[in-house]
This record gives structure tokens, sequence and C-alpha cells, in this order.
């Protein structure tokens, strides 16, 4: 914990305040034993927390400036922690339940496609190709990603080769 | 060892002479239906509108062959009950040709299935069909050269305009098996080839049926065990569980994983996307739709144009010009006199025109009020099924759902009852598990109205005004709350996934909005008027036998007493029996002639609400999970409806 006013850090039960004070339990006001000052603490305020989550969401949502993906090249992330709005391959599916696997592969989501989060609520959705899935956060966790660099694995567009009409 | 599998291919089976038409959910099969047979089968733009087979007939070569419409599946190794249906009907009995209609936008997906064809070594066609979508996002296919690869045609259609669809029927002419195979690991292969010895033989492939059993597949074992016997399977599982120890992942879905990588690698030989192309308007707004934000006031909004339009328009301006002004001024003023001048015997003249006769009853709610209603209701409800929209609300209220225990996904049938719970019902088996479809059928047959229902209840609603649409509303989604959450734990086995397909956002053709419609209104015209008649009957016969006036005295403490009503909606509660609707219009014309207090009409809204499901969805909930299940639900629903209603009574007496 930390006084807002002279930035001292304290521990919770070093709190300044008056062990009669009714409020005393549970009460958000903050009594500094380093220089007296009693005031309130944004961070445990429920109503500003809700709001700075509300805030890191949608910034989170919309952040097309995030250049390609935080981390090595190699460092494979879950799917639900991967910047939305770029593309990715998947490098595996940490699910150990049969049903969810073979659900999955049979979408198209196996080692080597190519995936991209749109969302991460209401549900989380995701683009394989050119199809759209909601997922519950559970599995879109269990979707391992790595940013997508190079021509490495298969169903990538540009590596293909073949003629055409 | 004996080797029956190998000399017995399936190529020395005699062709069958159906057509069967398979393919993922939502890629247009029921169009495609339509188009071959010439009759319309209903399309919608969500998965699993086909739930049930649909039989048809289509000429090949001359001759009039039967064609069957599959329920649309992931895989050929089934995970729900309804892909287990379409695997049947591939097993059952060799088909003269099968054709897969795939999403030619998405290509690999498309070709899992084809893949899978191949190895059951049916000769089939590929469809590639919504073309028009692919070449919209810059997506080209070599048609020719997948041909080649796969031994077996490929077309491309836009099943909607009809484009490439004659090609498809001449192809039907000279069916082909493919001769393209997976090339697993090795160890599988081997497996593959130590299992082949061991399968009856049939008009199916032993590399389907040999990589289904590696799977696991629970049926294909029984089939198996059925044509060979113990045996057999036994050798087969031994080989099984020697290849499973070389994977730490369950061998259906390694198999699956090597049979996608392989159809990324032929889907990029033969396609290209031409990634400039920029995003549609119907991408665009499906992003909104699901919107964490945006998609709430998008919801409130589809609300409010449904609302608008059925509750407004359809049970206020419309009722009123049919039910005031044409059936109150002018028909039953000319029948009543022309049936009193001619007919002289009092007791028809009664039964056609008296209180409970089948002019004023029968006749005016089923053509004036509830017709008009489930018109304009019919007409959004199919706007929104073409539009995409409702796997979009899924996403939405997947939140809301996991506290019931179910997910997202259930909002599709729950929906769908809007339309009619006996048809909802029969969709919940697009769930997953046995517990989540109970529990959405419960749901269905306690809270959710059906379409004449609700629109009768908009209509009393926007009489009433804002305050008691949101009590109802509140009242109604609390108890379906709390009765999914306790039945959540009441009913025995787990959950499943939230996995749902999202289809594009399109602007729906008109002409399938009214056929649509045109089918329901005469669904609504021939299987509820028959029903309203009847109700008609029985009120009437009770009302001579004096018993009606019995039922009233004893109801009287349960309707006027617990629930607070006049004693006359005794008589609406009791034809409710027949049809939740027919109680409906009962209350409605009640209201509208001014017996019911505000209050009264909201209780009385809210207890024919959860009211008794109707007789054709008790017979269909007995046919799909048994008739103590039925026995049970309805049971539960009856007393619950009353106790709801006493509440509420008794809240807002507190409360006045
Ligand atoms: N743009 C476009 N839309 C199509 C085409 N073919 C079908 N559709 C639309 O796709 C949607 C699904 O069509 P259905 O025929 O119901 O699909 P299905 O495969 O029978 O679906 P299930 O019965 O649920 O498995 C409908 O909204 C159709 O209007 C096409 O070629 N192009
Ligand atoms: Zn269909």
């Amino acid at each position: 914990m930390k006084c807002p006013l002279c930035g001292y850090e304290f521990d919770e039960s070093e709190l300044g305040c008056e062990a009669e004070c009714p409020l005393s339990t549970d009460c958000q006001m903050v009594c500094c034993p380093h220089c007296g000052f009693q005031g309130i603490d944004p961070n445990s305020s429920a109503v500003v927390g809700w709001f700075q989550r509300i805030r890191k969401r949608l910034r989170r949502e919309g952040s097309p400036e995030v250049q390609n993906p935080p981390g090595e090249k190699h460092a494979a992330v879950p799917l639900s922690q991967f910047p939305t709005g770029h593309w990715a391959r998947v490098t595996h599916l940490a699910s150990t339940r049969g049903s969810r696997l073979q659900r999955l592969s049979a979408l198209g989501i196996a080692p080597g496609s190519r995936v991209r989060l749109q969302q991460h609520h209401p549900a989380y959705v995701v683009q394989v190709g050119n199809l759209e899935l909601a997922l519950d956060a559970e599995i879109a966790g269990e979707i391992f990603v790595t940013a997508e660099g190079g021509n490495e694995g298969v169903g990538s567009r540009e590596s293909e080769v073949g003629s055409r009409e | 060892m004996n080797c029956h599998g190998e000399n017995n291919t399936p190529d020395d089976w005699p062709a069958g002479e159906s057509v069967i038409l398979v393919g993922h959910p939502n890629v247009g099969k029921s169009v495609i239906f339509g188009v071959l047979t010439g009759h319309y089968v209903t399309v919608s733009n969500y998965p699993g509108t086909t739930i049930e087979v649909i039989r048809g007939r289509v000429s090949v070569d001359g001759r009039t062959d039967p064609i069957i419409d599959t329920p649309g599946v992931n895989s050929l190794f089934p995970i729900s009950e309804d892909e287990r249906v379409t695997q049947r009907i591939l097993l059952a009995e060799p088909p003269h040709i099968v054709v897969q209609v795939g999403d030619a936008k998405n290509l690999p997906r498309t070709l899992m299935l084809t893949l899978q064809l191949a190895e059951m070594e049916v000769p089939f066609i590929l469809d590639l069909n919504m073309a028009d979508e692919a070449q919209q996002r810059g997506i080209s296919i070599d048609t020719t050269q997948l041909g080649q690869t796969l031994g077996t045609p490929v077309f491309c259609t836009n099943a909607v305009k009809g484009e490439g669809t004659a090609q498809l029927v001449t192809a039907l002419e000279t069916p082909r098996r493919s001769t393209l195979r997976v090339s697993y690991d090795p160890e599988i292969e081997e497996s593959l080839l130590a299992i082949a010895p061991w399968l009856p033989a049939t008009h199916i492939g032993a590399r389907y049926v040999g990589s289904a059993l590696l799977a696991g597949d629970d049926e294909i074992a029984t089939w198996v065990t059925a044509a060979r016997d113990e045996e057999a399977l036994a050798q087969i599982w031994q080989i099984r569980d020697s290849l499973q120890a070389h994977y730490n992942r369950p061998l259906s879905y390694v198999l699956n994983e090597q049979r996608l990588q392989f159809a990324y690698r032929l889907a990029d030989q033969v396609s290209r996307q031409d990634s400039s192309a920029g995003s549609s308007w119907g991408e665009t707004l499906g992003r909104w739709t699901v919107h964490p934000i945006g998609g709430i006031p998008f919801m409130l909004l589809v609300l409010y144009i449904t609302y608008k339009f059925v509750g407004e328009l359809g049970a206020q301006t419309m009722v009123d010009l049919l039910e005031t002004r044409l059936f109150g001024g002018l028909i039953n003023p000319w029948i009543a006199g022309w049936v009193h001048a001619w007919i002289p015997i009092p007791i028809v003249q009664d039964f056609l025109v008296g209180p409970y006769g089948l002019v004023p009853m029968a006749l005016t709610y089923s053509f004036a009020i509830v017709l008009p209603i489930v018109s304009t209701f019919f007409l959004v409800f199919s706007f929104l099924e073409d539009s995409g929209y409702l796997p979009r609300l899924a996403v939405m209220v997947n939140r809301l759902f996991k506290t019931m225990g179910l997910n997202g996904k259930a909002v599709l049938p729950m929906i769908l009852g809007l339309g009619c719970d006996t048809m909802a019902t029969m969709t919940t088996r697009i769930l997953d598990s046995r517990k989540e479809r109970l529990q959405v059928t419960l749901l269905l047959a306690l809270g959710v109205p059906c379409s004449a229902q609700l629109g009768v209840i908009l209509g009393m609603i926007a009489f009433l005004g804002p305050r008691a649409a949101l009590i109802w509303g509140g009242v109604i989604i609390a108890t379906m709350l709390g009765v999914g959450y306790l039945s959540a734990r009441v009913i025995p086995g787990r959950g499943s996934d939230f996995i749902l397909e999202l289809p594009p956002i399109r602007w729906p053709q008109l002409s399938n909005i009214l056929v649509k419609t045109l089918a329901r209104l005469e669904w609504y015209l021939r299987e509820v008027v028959p029903l309203f008649i009847l109700g008609t009957v029985i009120l009437f016969v009770l009302d001579k036998l004096t018993i009606l006036q019995l039922i009233q005295r004893l109801a009287s403490p349960l309707v006027v007493g617990f629930l607070g009503l006049p004693a006359a909606a005794t008589d609406a509660f009791l034809i409710g029996f027949l049809r939740r609707d027919y109680g409906a219009a009962g209350l409605f014309a009640l209201a509208r002639a001014g017996a019911m207090t505000p209050d009264q009409i909201l209780v009385s809204l809210v207890t024919i609400t959860l009211f008794v499901p109707c007789i054709a969805n008790v017979l269909i909930i007995a046919k799909e999970y048994g008739r103590r299940t039925a026995l049970a639900m309805s049971a539960f629903i009856f007393p619950f409806a009353f106790l709801v209603g006493g509440i509420l009574h008794f809240a807002l007496r507190m409360f006045a």
C-alpha cells in the first residue's frame, strides 16, 4: 500500500486509523502512518476497479497500433493473450479432452493453421481461414500460437505453388 | 487369420440408387436439394436447419432417383447426435452417388470431409457452393486441377442464383470414386493395414472403417461386431491400443490433425486468396453485432423493431382493423343475422353464433387475433433467420447462459421456440450433451412463448405500457434463469464446450422470406385452427352441460382467490390446455373487452406464458425423451405457472 500524498510504502497492518473507528473493517479510508494523511484509496474502490477494467479491455480490443505480437518469434502464447487483429499460427493445442480436440480440428484448428483473434468479450471470436468461430475463454487459452513469420507450416497462403485458373 | 476384407472392395458392390447430399452445416445443402428436386425445403442462415433427413426425387439420366438431404456434419467421425444421422445413412446402403456440398470460401475445411468420403470409397462429386462469396473475398480455386487430384468432378455453384447447378445435374449420371488418400504417419498406415483383414466386407472402404475404429467410433465398432464377431473387434482394439501408445494425444485427434494438414496442403496447391480484397458490409456489420459494447444496443434495436412490427403493427393496427371493424362490425353480425333468420334450431344457433360459438370464438380468435399477429411475427422472424444474426446472438448471451450450466448455443433452439416450441424441441439435437438437451426442452416447455402466444402477449403489453412490459419480461426471464439454474443441478450429466460457427451476415432474399412465411402460415392454419375449433367445441359442450360453471366454481379459489382474476379467465386457462396461444387469445379478448384491470392482465399474462406446453409439444417431448419425462415436465410446469402467477399477484398488491 502506498500513501497517495507522501508516497510512503506501508503494510496494511501499519494503517494509522483509529482502531475504534466504526468503519474500520472494510473501509476504504487510508491513514498514512508516515505523514498522517487520511483519504480514500482509489484502488480499493469497486467502482474504480470496474471502470479501469473496462478501460483496459477497450484498449485491448481496439489496438491496431500494436505491431506484431510481443515476445520472441517462436515463443508460443495462448491465443487468449495474443493481440487482437493479427494473424498467428497455431503451434499446439494444450487441451487433453478428446472431444474438444476432435471438434477444434474438425473446424480447422490444429498445429499449422492460421488464426486471428478478433475479440475477447463477450466471447472469444476467432477467424480460421475464412471461418468465424466463437469460443469460450477456456478453450482460447488452450490454443497456443506464435506470431506469423516466415513461411513455415502448412496453410500459408504465401508459400503456395501450383497452377490455377 | 482369414482374409475376408481384402478381395471384396467397394467396387464389387452393386451401385445403389439414391443420391445423398452431405456437407458441413450451413453450406447450402438444402438450397441445392431444392434446386435438384424442384421442391422447397426450409433454408436458414444458421447451422442446424435440417435436423431430420429429408427425402425427395431427382431425375438422373431419365430415371427418377430418391435424393436425401442430411443434417450438416463437421466430420464423418460424429460427435453430436445429428452428425450420427448422416453417418448412419452413408453406412446403411450403397448410394448411387454422394454430392458433397462444400463452402468454397473455406476450402481446407471442405476438403477434410472430401478426404473422408474418398476413404469411404463411395462415388461422389464435390460441389463448391457459395462461389459468389469466395469470389468476393478474392479466392480463386482451380477446379480442374482439384478434380484431377481427387479423381472425381468438382464444380463451383451459387445455389441461390442457380448458377452452375445444371452441370451438377449432368454429373450425377456418371458416378466416380476418388483415388486420393491421406498419407498418415507410417505407424498409422501400418495399423490400418493390420486392421483391414479383420473388417467385414461392405460397400464402405476399409481405410474409413479402419480409421474410424482407430478413432474409437462406437457405432462403427458395434457395426463390425454385428458383421463379424467379438474376436475381430478384440484384435482391432489391441492394434489400436498399441498404436495409441505412440502418441500422447487421443488417436481421434491425431487422425484429424493429419487429415487437416493434408487438406491445407491440397488447398494451397489448388487455390489462392488475394488478401487485398476489402471487407464487405456484411463482415463489418457482423463485427458490430458481437462487439462487447456495440452488440448490446444492436440487440435492443432488434428487439425494438420486432416489438414495433409485431406488437404495434400486427397486434394493434391490424387486429383493430380485423377484429373490431371486419369481424366485430361486419362479419359476425352478418353471420349472426343470417343464422338467426335461416336456422331456427336454437342449439345450432348457439353453437354457431352463441357466446361459445364457432364464429365469435374459434374463427374470430384464429383469423382476427392470431393470424395478423403471427403473420407479422413470421416475417420478422424469417428475416432474422436468414440474416445470420441468430448465432451472433448466441455470442452475446453466452455468459448469461453459463449461469444455467448451458452455453450460448442453447439460445438457438430457444429463439426458434418463439416460432414454434414443438419444432424447437427437435432442434435441441444440435446441443452436445443430453443434459443440455433436457434443460432446454424444459425451458422451452415452461417459458418460451410460441409465435402466436408471443404476438398476443405483445399486443396486450402494448395495451398496458412499458411498466408492464418490464415486469412481464423480468418475471419470465428471472423464472427461466431460476429454473435453468436449478435444473442444471438436478439433471445429471455435464455441459459442453461453447464452439460455434458464425455464418456471415447476409442480406436476406425476399423470396425466401416470403416462401418461409407462407409455409409457416399454412402450417398455422392447418394445425392450429382445427385445434381452436376443437377447443371451442369442448367449451360449448361443457357450457351446455353446465360443467363449465362447475369448473369455474371449483377453480375459483385458485383463479379468483389465489391469482385474483375474474372467474371468466378460467375459460381461457381451460382452453390453454389445448394450446397456450388459444388461452392467451382468450385473455386478450377479455382484456380488450375491459373485463380486467391492468394488474389482473399482467398476472394472467405471466401465468399463461408459463402455462402447460401445448399438446403437440408434449407429444414431441415424449417421442424424444420418453413418456415419463414428458409427464414429469408437465406435472412440474402446471402448478409452477400458478405459483409464479400467485406470487406476482401478491407482490403487486403489496406494492400497489
Ligand atoms: N451467397 C450465397 N448464399 C448461399 C448460397 N447457397 C446457400 N446460401 C445461403 O446459405 C444459407 C444456408 O443454406 P441452407 O441450404 O439452409 O444450408 P444447409 O447446408 O442445408 O444447412 P443445415 O441444414 O443447417 O446443415 C442460407 O441463408 C442460404 O440462403 C450461395 O451459393 N451463395
Ligand atoms: Zn439443410
